[in-house]
């Protein structure tokens, strides 16, 4: 099976770089011994694991992706990136926390407007025991998570506390030498009645290098809290992408999410919503947008574990010449969460006869009260809409660039604040590539 | 000005149009009324070109120059403007942002100066005040989450934006309490002019209490089976649509 033997070759590397590692990552080592046996186990994602069905990893794993060493040669390029966006940006109130491949960069950060929150980098916590690395699912399906666990050396630790607290960005620099991997993780500890909103900008190096970024966020939403969480992936046009996010929301808690996939050449997102406990609500924006050879997958499930939740999940795809989009939206109703409120929508534009969009809502239910609704739609664009413009003098070249952009602002149309400009300039930018494919 | 000449208009094969006549002049108003489904409609949709509809039988003119053979966009770029029944909400897209871009569309048409977004908001600014409408509305999504009578509001101030010479509403009345019906007729009556032609469409005729027509016709079953003055309009009040249709089946 050279499949297989191939698959143990990468696992076996996997398992090396951690021994050859393993003094120098902070915390408990046993986890990461651990993430690599389950790892090992499982092995990598083929086309025989389910959630990795319609999208294959070929094409990324035939690179020699390393843990990645910060290179000292690129920081003049790093600093005029940071001081050119907090430029653009005006003058910046929030506070803005920049990894550069993956570690802290203090010296580009700006910590002091942080108000009540407490910030340590990843590293820096797991050392002096802030915080523990969590342990990963188990299965092939969550390989990436567990390799996450294993290597990764730095990230952020948020602790926010009662009241409402400042906005916070934070960029996420990959991509400055090729076929290397970027650990990162954030860990959020979202306490009882808290109100933060965090912005996460995944920033590839404007060199075409292929690169591996693996990205896990972990978010625990205690009662009463509210956190809102933007997460705009921006990464170069040949990097392989990998996030997971977990979220955990506790009793009356509220998490907003806006998902924006605009780069990479392959990029996968992993969303994970636990809905444990009564009252708790969460509502997510997803946005695909992919062109020439790109491929973005994002499967998110909703467990609605106790009674009298909500959840609301809109995702948008558009997808021109040989774009690709994975849309795998799974709602879970466990027995006794009764009142339920559930609703989930996939719409989806294909700009070319060879754009391709696999979208599937799931909908399991074990609980008589709910209200769940799902629904996807795949097509053209909207024919009362196209009309209505051009009564209005608008001719139909320009309806219907005007009817893309709209399609695609509907999922960020809540952003506010200085970074709303931005990532529509990009969404913009990368309309009108896809328009001209 | 526009010349409807025994219009005959098919739906996937159905005739919904059987031969529809209308000659309205410069700055007239008309009303053309009927019950649900007698095509009225239809007929404001072929008016402003939209497809999905077959033109099977004679012509559409305006100053003497065929329609039919028209875009929407043209038609719009020639004056013609159509208030929906039921306007379409687009997420996403700014109001300001939209009306800004068509009205340029329109001015670069008859080759005048565009607007810029000061020359814009200020003018925008004015033509709210005629439909006595809250500034926030400009930032909102295009008739996103709008309730009925914002809808209608909204039409309204696109067509004092826009400045058509020949404006068809259609059903402008229908959702709208009493209140809102007030403010969109008052708005309605503003923008008449000795060159803006109206054509009414409704149900009821108690939109024609407030802007009041100079024609009113009656449409059955995609044909004008009565024209009049206001007077008809009170008469179809008093006896129903049936009254007419009686009349002439009897006279068939
Ligand atoms: N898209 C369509 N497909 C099939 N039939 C239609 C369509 N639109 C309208 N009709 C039919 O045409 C007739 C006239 O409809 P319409 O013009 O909407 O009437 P009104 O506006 O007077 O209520 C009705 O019988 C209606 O069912
Ligand atoms: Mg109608």
């Amino acid at each position: 099976m050279a499949a297989s033997q191939t698959n143990q070759q990468l696992t076996d590397r996997y398992d090396q770089q951690l021994v050859a590692h393993q003094a120098q990552l902070p915390g408990d080592g046993a986890v990461r011994q651990h993430a690599i046996k389950q790892l090992t186990a499982g092995g990598l994602p083929n086309r025989k694991t389910e959630r990795w069905r319609y999208t294959r990893l070929n094409r990324v794993l035939k690179q020699d992706f390393g843990p990645s060493h910060q290179s000292a040669a690129n920081k003049d390029d790093i600093d005029s990136l940071v001081s050119e966006l907090t430029n653009q940006l005006g003058a910046q109130e929030s506070a803005l926390l920049v990894f550069d491949q993956g570690s802290f960069r203090a010296d580009l950060s700006q910590v002091s407007d942080l108000g009540g929150i407490e910030f340590l980098p990843l590293g820096e916590a797991l050392s002096c025991g802030a915080v523990k690395l969590a342990e990963s699912r188990d299965g092939t399906a969550r390989a990436f998570d567990q390799l996450n666990t294993a290597l990764v050396a730095d990230g952020s630790w948020l602790k926010i506390p009662a009241g409402k607290q400042p906005k916070i960005t934070i960029l996420v620099l990959a991509g400055a030498a090729h076929e290397q991997t970027n650990y990162w993780r954030l860990v959020v500890d979202a306490q009882s009645l808290s109100e933060a909103e965090i912005d996460i900008i995944y920033l590839g190096n404007s060199d075409d290098q292929a690169y591996h970024s693996n990205n896990f966020i972990d978010l625990q939403l205690s009662a009463g809290a509210r956190l809102v969480v933007n997460q705009i992936q921006l990464q170069s046009q040949q990097a392989f992408h990998v996030a997971a996010m977990q979220v955990t929301c506790q009793r009356d808690s509220f998490f907003r999410g806006h998902l924006l996939a605009l780069g990479a050449d392959l990029a996968r997102d992993d969303v994970d919503v636990y809905l444990a406990e009564t009252g708790a609500s969460v509502q997510i924006d997803g946005l695909q947008l992919t062109g020439g050879s790109q491929h973005a997958d994002l499967h998110l499930t909703v467990e609605h574990q106790a009674p009298y939740c909500n959840s609301h999940v809109t995702h948008h795809g558009l997808f021109s010449d040989h774009g690709r989009g994975v849309f795998n939206g799974r709602v879970h109703v466990f027995e006794g969460a009764d009142g339920t409120d559930s609703e989930m929508q996939s719409k989806n534009l294909l700009l070319s006869e060879r754009a391709e969009i696999d979208s599937k809502p799931e909908l399991e239910i074990y609980a008589d009260d709910v209200k769940c609704s799902h629904g996807c739609t795949v097509g053209d664009l909207d024919h009362d809409q196209l009309f209505y413009l051009r009564s209005r003098g608008l001719a139909e070249p320009q309806a219907r660039a005007l009817l893309l952009h709209a399609f695609a602002a509907a999922s960020f149309s809540e952003f506010a604040g200085p970074w709303a400009d931005y990532v529509a300039r990009h969404v913009n930018q990368k309309l009108d590539q896809l328009s001209h494919d | 000005m526009l010349k409807v000449n025994d219009l005959k208009v098919e739906i996937e094969g159905k005739s919904i149009l059987k031969g529809l006549t209308l000659d309205i002049g410069a700055g007239e108003v008309h009303a053309i009324m009927g019950p649900n489904g007698s095509g009225k409609s239809t007929l404001s949709h072929v008016l402003s070109g939209r497809d999905g509809y077959e033109v099977v039988g004679r012509s559409i003119t305006l100053d003497g120059e065929d329609m039919l053979a028209l875009s929407p966009e043209q038609r719009a770029w020639k004056g013609l403007f159509l208030g929906f029944q039921y306007p379409v909400a687009i997420p996403g897209l700014n109001s300001s942002v939209f009306m800004r871009e068509a009205v340029n569309a329109q001015r670069r048409s008859r080759g005048e100066s565009e607007y810029d977004a000061m020359d814009f908001l200020s003018i925008s600014r004015e033509k709210m005040k005629l439909l006595d409408m809250d500034e926030s509305f400009m930032s909102r999504a295009v008739n996103d989450g709008f309730s009925g009578g914002e809808k209608k509001r909204n039409e309204i101030y696109q067509m004092a934006l826009l400045e058509p010479r020949l404006a068809i509403l259609d059903e402008i009345d229908s959702g709208l309490d009493i209140d809102a019906l007030k403010v969109v007729s008052d708005g309605i009556n503003k923008l008449r002019s000795p060159e803006r032609s109206l054509i009414m469409v409704t149900h009821y005729q108690r939109l024609l209490d407030y802007v009041i027509p100079d024609f009113v016709h009656v449409l059955s079953d995609g044909k004008i089976i009565r024209s009049g003055g206001r007077e008809l309009a009170l008469e179809l009040e008093k006896s129903g649509y049936g009254w007419l249709e009686q009349d002439l089946a009897a006279a068939e």
